[in-house]
C-alpha cells in the first residue's frame, strides 16, 4: 500500500490527475476552439457566464459530455473487471466472460437495423424517434439479458460454480458472436448499414451527450454500491469457495451481487461506449501493480484508475494522432494489448502460480 | 447434549459417484483432543466437512448443542465451528495479518470494521500458535510449517468452540509436527471440541484423549489411545504391514514394516 | 469472429485453393477477352449478382434475359420496390455458387468485392462471369456501361445506353454552374455519424452540381466517420441524407431516414444552418448508393431537388 498512500493523499492524487485529464480532453478537438472559449463555454454549463455562440458553445458542450462519458465508462469498465476477477478468481477474467460485451453488440446490431428500416412496420412504429436512444437501450438490454442467460444456465438450485459459468459464458458467447455475425453476414451487401454495425463494435465516445453520461454513472453509481456488500468476500474468496464459506461468507449471495453489478456497470458503459476492451482487464492489473492487493482498496482504486486510464489513453492518441485518431476500442486494442503483455512479462512471478 | 458435536447416522455422496459415507455417527466432547484415522479414501475429510456443515447430507444430521448446523447461516456456523483446510492456495499477496484477521470475518461489521477486540484476538492467536514473527509478511514468504502455524491461528482467532482440523502436519518436519499437535492439544484443554483427521498414527496416539478410525465410510472404531493402536483393530484397516509396538514409557506406537528383502551376497 | 473462415478454409485447403488459383489465373485475362471467349452467341440467360449488375443488365440487356437477382442488392437498383417488374424473375439470397448454378445462366455479372471463391467455382463449371469496373465517379460508371455492353452483345441497346448516359451527364455539366453552397452527405443509424470524401459516388454527384463538398476538402478519401464537433465547426449550407430503404413502409413517409432524424432531434445540433433553415436534401435508398449509370439519374435528381431548395431559399431571402 505505501506506493498509493493513504487515503486522502491518494483520493488528492487521482482528483488532480482526472482534473488534468479532463482539461486536456475539452482542449482537444477537430473545431479550433481556443482555450478560453472552451473555459467560457464549460463555466456557462454552470451557469457562471454567459454562453458562446450558439455552435460553439454546442461544441464545448459536446467536449464536456464527451470528457465525462469517457471518465464514466472507463471507471464502469473497470469495477466491472476488478468484480469478475474477484469472482472468478482469475486475474485474466473480464466483463466479456460473463457475455456483456457480445450481447451488447448483438443488440446494437439490432437496434441498427431498427433504424435503418429492416423491421417489421410495427416495430418500426414503435421506435420512431428513439433513433438516437435505440443502440444504447438494446445494447443495455441485451447484455443484462445475455448474463441473465449465463448465470441462469450455469446455475442449478440457485447456485453456479465458477467452473460451470466459465464454459457456459463461453457458450453463449459463441451463440451471440454466432448471431452477431449471421447479421453482419446477411447485411454485407447494404453496405451503409452494415459499416454502422461494424463501426460500433470499435467502440465510439464521440457524439455523447448529458442523458449518455446518466446512463454510465447510474450504472456505475448502482455498482459502486455493492462494493462494500462484496469486498472481504472477494478477499475470502481467494482461499476458495469452501474456505470462505467455513470463514463465514454466504458464497452464493457474494457471487450474486459481485456478478450482478459487474453485469451493470459493463452494460451501462458499453450501452453508450460499444465495445471496449482490455480496461476491465488492465486496469485492475495496474492498481495491483501500485499495491492494492486486497479486493477492499482494489474495488475502490478501479474507479479512479478505470476512469484516468481509458481518458488519458483517448486524450495521448487525440493529442498525437489529431484528425487521424483510432476509435476506442481499436485505440484500446493497439494500446491495451502490447501493454498486457507488458504487465504479464512483469509479473512472472505471479504468473506461474496461476 | 450440550457442549458437544455430534454427528447422527451421516451419508453422504457426491454427484454421480460411489456413496462415500454409509451412516456414521460419532460424538466429540469439549476438552478433548479426537483423531480421526483410516487410510486413503476411507472418507476422513469428507466426514469433517459434514461435520463443519459444509456439505449437503444424503441422510442424517449434524448437531451442535443440540441443534442441527446445516439449516444456520455460514455466519452463525462460523461463530461456532472453526475449520483448518488441508489446502489453500498459494495466496502470494495475502498479508499473514489480513490471512488470520479473515477470521474475524464473522464477527466483523461490515461497516465499522476490525475493532479493538479483533486486534486482540489477532494477537492473540498468533502467540498462540508461535507465529507472531510471521505477521508482517506475506503468505507465500513463509516456511512450511510457519504457514501451518498460520493457518491454524487463524481458525484460533475464529474463537469458535468446535475446531475441525484436516491433515495438518503434512509435508511438515517431525519437530514442527510435533509442535502443531501440541498446539491442538493445548487448544482442546482450553475447552474446545477438537477434532484431527490425520495419517500420523502415532503423534495421535500420543496427544490425542480418543481415537476414531474410519474405513470404506463406516466408523469402525472409537475408543481410548490404548484401545485402538492395536493389530485387531488397525490391521483389518490398514492391511498386515504394520509393525506394533511400546517405547519406553509404555506407550503404543505402530510403524510400516516392509517384507524383509534377500540382500544379494558379495 | 475474423478467424471463422479462415478456420473452415483451413479445413478444406484444396478445396479454397484450387480455385482461388484458378480465379487468379481466370482475372489475369481482360475481361472484354472472357466474354467474347464464351459460346461466341449472345448471353440468353444473364445473373446480375449486385445491385450495379441489375441497374446495368436492365438497361443493356432488359429482363427478358435476367433470370436471377440477389433479393437483397434489389432494393439499391433501378427495380427497387414500387417499380413495376414485368416477369418473376428469380431472387437468391447470397452469391453463392450452388444458387446461382440453379438459375443455369450463361453470364453472371458482379461487383469486384463479391466473392473470389464462387467467381472461382462458377468458371469452373465453363460459365462466364464478369467483374465491373469499380465505380467512384461518373467516368468509372461510363466504363460499367462500355464494359458490360460488349458482354452482353446488345450493339443497339449498348449504343443507346451509351449515347443517353453522354447526354444527360452533358446537359447536367452544361446548367452545372459553381453555386454558393457547401455541403456534405450525413449517415447515421444510432451508432456513429459517416460521411462521405473525395473519390465516392456522393463526391461526383456534389462536383458535377457544383457543390463544394467539404469532407472532400478536408482531405478525407473515402468513407469516413464524422462527429457532432465537425458537423458543428463546419455548418453546412447543405446535408444530404438518404431516405429510408422501404418507402412507405416506414413511419416517416416519405422524409428523411434515420440520419435526418437525428439530425433534427439532436439537442446539440440544433444550431446547425441546415438543420435551422431546412436545408437537409434527401435522395432515394438507390439513388444515395447507386454504382452504376444510374449515377446520373441521381445526379438529375439531387439537381431537381437542390433547385427546389435554392428557390425556397431564395424566396425566404426575398421575404
Amino acid at each position: 500500500m505505501t506506493a498509493l498512500g493513504s487515503g486522502a493523499r491518494a483520493g488528492l492524487a487521482y482528483a488532480a490527475l482526472l482534473v488534468l485529464l479532463a482539461t486536456a480532453s475539452v482542449l482537444l478537438g477537430s473545431s479550433g476552439l481556443s482555450s478560453a472559449e472552451v473555459l467560457e463555454g464549460s463555466l456557462s454549463m454552470l451557469g457562471l457566464r454567459e454562453p458562446l455562440e450558439r455552435n460553439a458553445q454546442a461544441i464545448v458542450e459536446l467536449r464536456v459530455w464527451r470528457a465525462t462519458c469517457t471518465l464514466g465508462v472507463g471507471a464502469a469498465l473497470a469495477l466491472s473487471g476488478g468484480l469478475i476477477q474477484g469472482m472468478f478468481r482469475n486475474a485474466l477474467a473480464s466483463p466479456s466472460l460473463i457475455g456483456v460485451t457480445g450481447g451488447a453488440s448483438l443488440g446494437a446490431a439490432f437496434a441498427i437495423l431498427i433504424v435503418g428500416g429492416y423491421a417489421p412496420r410495427l416495430v418500426l412504429e414503435a421506435g420512431t424517434g428513439l433513433d438516437a436512444w435505440l443502440v444504447p437501450l438494446f445494447s443495455f438490454v441485451m447484455a443484462l439479458a445475455t448474463t441473465a442467460l449465463v448465470a441462469l444456465i450455469a446455475s442449478s438450485r440457485g447456485r453456479a460454480s465458477v467452473t460451470t459459468l466459465l464454459l457456459v459464458g463461453i457458450a453463449v458467447n459463441m451463440c451471440v458472436a454466432g448471431a452477431f455475425a449471421a447479421i453482419q453476414y446477411l447485411t454485407l451487401e447494404e453496405w451503409e448499414v452494415s459499416r454502422a454495425i461494424l463501426a460500433w463494435t470499435f467502440g465510439t465516445l464521440d457524439d455523447r451527450n448529458g442523458l449518455h453520461c446518466l446512463t454510465v454513472f447510474v450504472g456505475l453509481g448502482v455498482a459502486a454500491l455493492a462494493v462494500p456488500f462484496v469486498a472481504r468476500e472477494l478477499d475470502l474468496l481467494k482461499g476458495g469457495e469452501e474456505d470462505a464459506e467455513a470463514l463465514g461468507v454466504d458464497v452464493a449471495r457474494t457471487k450474486r451481487i459481485a456478478l450482478v453489478a459487474a453485469a451493470l456497470a459493463a452494460s451501462a458503459a458499453v450501452a453508450v461506449a460499444g465495445q471496449i476492451a482490455f480496461v476491465g482487464l488492465v486496469v485492475p492489473h495496474l492498481v495491483r501493480l501500485f499495491g492494492a492487493q486486497s479486493y477492499r482498496q482494489l474495488l475502490w482504486h478501479t474507479l479512479p484508475a478505470g476512469a484516468a486510464f481509458l481518458l488519458g489513453a483517448d486524450v495521448l492518441q487525440r493529442w498525437i494522432l489529431g484528425d487521424g485518431a483510432l476509435q476506442p476500442g481499436v485505440m484500446m486494442s493497439v494500446v491495451g494489448g502490447p501493454f498486457f503483455l507488458f504487465l504479464l512479462v512483469r509479473s512472472r512471478r505471479e504468473v506461474s502460480t496461476w | 447434549m450440550v457442549n458437544q458435536l455430534a454427528a447422527r447416522n451421516v451419508c453422504f455422496e457426491y454427484p454421480g459417484s460411489p456413496r462415500v459415507l454409509h451412516g456414521v455417527s460419532l460424538e466429540l466432547s469439549r476438552g478433548e483432543l479426537v483423531s480421526l484415522v483410516g487410510p486413503n479414501g476411507s472418507g476422513k475429510s469428507t466426514l469433517l466437512r459434514c461435520l463443519a456443515g459444509l456439505a449437503d447430507l444424503e441422510a442424517g444430521e449434524v448437531l451442535l448443542d443440540g441443534a442441527p448446523l446445516r439449516s444456520s447461516t455460514p455466519r452463525e456456523r462460523a461463530l461456532r465451528v472453526a475449520v483448518v483446510p488441508q489446502f489453500l492456495p498459494s495466496l502470494f499477496d495475502v498479508r499473514v495479518e489480513d490471512f488470520v484477521l479473515g477470521g474475524r470475518y464473522a464477527r466483523i461489521d461490515r461497516w465499522a470494521g476490525p475493532k479493538a477486540a479483533d486486534r486482540d484476538a489477532l494477537e492473540r492467536a498468533l502467540a498462540a500458535c508461535d507465529a507472531l514473527e510471521c505477521r508482517g509478511r506475506a503468505m507465500s514468504e513463509l516456511s512450511g510449517g510457519q504457514r501451518q502455524r498460520v493457518v491454524v491461528a487463524r481458525a484460533v482467532a475464529q474463537e469458535a468452540s468446535v475446531l475441525l482440523v484436516d491433515e495438518p502436519t503434512t509435508s511438515l518436519d517431525p519437530d514442527h509436527q510435533v509442535t502443531i499437535f501440541e498446539l491442538l492439544a493445548r487448544l482442546a484443554c482450553e475447552g474446545r471440541v477438537v477434532l484431527v483427521v490425520t495419517h500420523e498414527l502415532n503423534l495421535a496416539a500420543q496427544f490425542s484423549a480418543v481415537m476414531a478410525v474410519l474405513h470404506e465410510g463406516r466408523l469402525v472404531a472409537r475408543g481410548s489411545v490404548d484401545a485402538m493402536m492395536r493389530s485387531e483393530v488397525l490391521t483389518p484397516v490398514y492391511g498386515e504391514r504394520l509393525h506394533f509396538g511400546r517405547m519406553d514409557d509404555g506407550r503404543p506406537f505402530v510403524v510400516p514394516r516392509a517384507r524383509m528383502l534377500r540382500r544379494p551376497q558379495g | 469472429m475474423f478467424l471463422i473462415p479462415l478456420l473452415s478454409a483451413a479445413w478444406r485447403p484444396w478445396g479454397v485453393l484450387a480455385p482461388c488459383a484458378l480465379a487468379l489465373g481466370l482475372s489475369a485475362c481482360s475481361r472484354v477477352e472472357e466474354a467474347s471467349a464464351g459460346a461466341g452467341g449472345r448471353p440468353e440467360r444473364i445473373v446480375a449478382a449486385s445491385a450495379t449488375a441489375v441497374d446495368l443488365v436492365v438497361t443493356l440487356a432488359g429482363l427478358e434475359r435476367m433470370v436471377g437477382v440477389p433479393a437483397q442488392a434489389l432494393e439499391y437498383s433501378v427495380l427497387h420496390e414500387g417499380r413495376p417488374e414485368p416477369r418473376a424473375i428469380a431472387r437468391f439470397e447470397a452469391y453463392l455458387a450452388e444458387p446461382v448454378l440453379a438459375l443455369r445462366p450463361d453470364l453472371v455479372v458482379i461487383d469486384p468485392w463479391q466473392a473470389p471463391e464462387t467467381t472461382a467455382q462458377l468458371r469452373a463449371t465453363g460459365i462466364l462471369v464478369l467483374t465491373l469496373p469499380s465505380v467512384r465517379n461518373f467516368s468509372d460508371a461510363r466504363q460499367a456501361l462500355v464494359v458490360a455492353g460488349d458482354a452482353l452483345k446488345d450493339a443497339e441497346l449498348s449504343a443507346r445506353a451509351l449515347a443517353d448516359f453522354d447526354r444527360r451527364l452533358e446537359a447536367l455539366r452544361a446548367r452545372s454552374r459553381q453555386r454558393e453552397l457547401r455541403g456534405l452527405a450525413y449517415s447515421n443509424f444510432g451508432g456513429a455519424g459517416s460521411t462521405a470524401g473525395r473519390d465516392t459516388t456522393i463526391d461526383a454527384l456534389f462536383e458535377v452540381l457544383g457543390i463544394e463538398n467539404q469532407i472532400a476538402q478536408r482531405g478525407t478519401v473515402g468513407h469516413a466517420g464524422i462527429s457532432f464537433e465537425d458537423l458543428l465547426a463546419l455548418d453546412p449550407d447543405l446535408i444530404l441524407v438518404s431516405e429510408p430503404l422501404r418507402m412507405g413502409e416506414g413511419p416517416s413517409g416519405d422524409r428523411g431516414g434515420a440520419a435526418e432524424r437525428i439530425l433534427r432531434g439532436e439537442p446539440s445540433l440544433a444550431g446547425l444552418r441546415a438543420v435551422r433553415e431546412e436545408r437537409i436534401v434527401t435522395l432515394p435508398a438507390w439513388l444515395f448508393a447507386t454504382g452504376s449509370h444510374e449515377l446520373v439519374t441521381a445526379a438529375e435528381e439531387l439537381a431537381r431537388r437542390v433547385g427546389q431548395l435554392e428557390a425556397r431559399l431564395a424566396e425566404r431571402q426575398a421575404r
